[in-house]
């Protein structure tokens, strides 16, 4: 028996591989929504009293680990309410959450976070006077917004968005202490059904670096097309 | 037709504007010169307000420029900068024409018909598919002017339309400019290019710290100043 014995992986591969889906769609949805909320918060920034809640918003965010916010949203959370629920309405049944909508709900807050960092600094980047050339034009603030500041600042912030993304295909490993299936959850399952570590590790780690390649030289593909003006 | 009375600004503790009180005629050319930081360019951006003034009032055809008004105001008042300031992200069609779209709802077809009218008027035909980055100063800024001759505004402001140009591009967006005064526009031009100055203007507005210090008539003022500092400013550049 060699160190290494890749073929008892080999009935595993498939119930492994599986776990890409999980993972990708974790990234993609909380993207999405991370993106969308994102620009809605960067949109409010600048008002007073929501403004101020943005901020605390992203700081908080932005200052306690990911960890903590998946455990809140999936243990803690649903129990509060079904307290609340029971104490002010006599409610009597019991709230839960699926592991999935909790990583979901979790990861998109936590990456709106992020991501509306990134659009603030891409806003930044526009230059003022684009913007006043609209304006002296008689272009309306929310024109302004949707066909000038928001598509400059996406191609400036592109770079880091992509960068958020593929930070999420890994980090969204975590969720395997919720339980989720992800890559990462099924190679703990395998490994302590099987005793095998590197085998498992190493191939999903090769499953990880894949999809980070794919994504990465995509990224520079559609940098260079949105390079074009 | 554009009337400015008491109007003051200042940037925080800086006073740039200082009871300013003029009115700019109908149909005519205004060049407004004196040295940098006299506040012409500020005096030219409270117009349109992109500057608020701290104090003052400018009425356009009769009507007190506000906050709630200046849109509307805006779409009948060009302004041409120095900097160009084209959309980077839009090809050179969609520069002059997207605010016929947003601003004045029209339909693809006329945008199309108009923008490229337009370009072909100030010389940029084959430019139409092209990005602002790959223009010269000179073509963007003909692309700017093309951007504000299609909304068909009654007014025109330059604000040192050819500072950032390499000189041998100043010609060609000279040239452009000169026609636009022949077109019974009101202009209101900053500038340091005395040459096109006395050529173009009908009234000259001489300013000097924040003040208006001397304003005439073109040749009056060019051919007898009557303040010290007008001919101290007219001896350095001329």
């Amino acid at each position: 028996m060699s160190i290494f014995d890749f073929s008892r992986l080999t009935q595993w591969i498939p119930y492994l591989t599986q776990g890409v889906m999980i993972t990708l769609s974790l990234a993609f949805f909380s993207t999405i929504l991370g993106v969308v909320l994102g620009i809605l918060i960067n949109t409010i920034s600048n008002r007073p009293i929501l403004g101020r809640l943005a901020f605390a918003y992203v700081d908080i965010f932005r200052g306690t680990p990911v960890i903590l916010q998946l455990s809140l949203v999936y243990f803690a959370l649903p129990r509060i309410l079904t307290l609340v629920l029971q104490s002010s309405f006599g409610f009597t049944g019991n709230l839960s959450i699926s592991a999935y909508g909790a990583a979901i709900i979790t990861f998109s807050l936590n990456s709106s976070a992020y991501v509306s960092e990134i659009i603030r600094s891409g806003v930044n980047g526009v230059d003022p006077g684009e913007i006043e050339a609209a304006k002296a034009l008689g272009v309306s603030k929310f024109h302004i917004y949707k066909d000038i500041i928001l598509p400059i600042a996406f191609k400036n912030s592109f770079p880091a968005l992509m960068n958020e993304i593929i930070m999420l295909v890994k980090e969204s490993s975590i969720v395997s202490i919720i339980g989720l299936q992800d890559l990462m959850r099924r190679q703990q399952i395998v490994s302590s059904q099987t005793y095998m570590y590197f085998e498992p590790l190493m191939y999903v780690g090769l499953i990880y670096y894949i999809i980070v390649k794919i994504m990465s030289y995509s990224a520079k593909r559609i940098e260079r097309w949105l390079a074009h003006d | 037709m554009i009337d400015v009375k008491h109007l003051y600004k200042s940037f925080k503790d800086l006073e740039v504007l200082t009871d300013i009180n003029y009115t700019f005629k109908q149909g005519k050319t205004t060049v407004i010169i004196g040295a940098s930081g006299s506040g012409k360019s500020t005096l030219l951006r409270c117009i349109n307000r992109l500057e608020e003034p701290t104090q003052g009032e400018i009425t356009f055809q009769g009507e007190l420029i506000t906050e709630e008004n200046i849109q509307e105001i805006r779409k009948q008042m060009g302004m041409v900068f120095q900097n160009f300031n084209l959309f980077s992200n839009m090809k050179i069609i969609d520069n002059v024409g997207y605010a016929l779209k947003v601003v004045k709802g029209m339909n693809e077809d006329e945008i199309k018909a108009v923008a490229s009218r337009r370009l072909a008027s100030v010389g940029l035909s084959d430019k139409e598919e092209a990005y602002p980055k790959t223009l010269s100063g000179g073509q963007k800024q003909r692309v700017a002017i093309a951007r504000c001759l299609a909304m068909e505004p009654d007014v025109f402001l330059f604000d040192e339309p050819t500072s950032s140009l390499d000189p041998e591009m100043v010609n060609e967006v000279l040239d452009v400019m000169r026609d636009i005064t022949h077109q019974g526009f009101t202009n209101i031009i900053v500038t340091h290019e005395m040459g096109f100055a006395k050529e173009v203007a009908d009234d000259v507005v001489f300013m000097y710290q924040g003040k208006i210090w001397e304003a005439s008539s073109k040749d009056q003022f060019f051919n007898a100043p009557q303040t010290e500092e007008a001919k101290a400013f007219l001896n350095k550049i001329l």
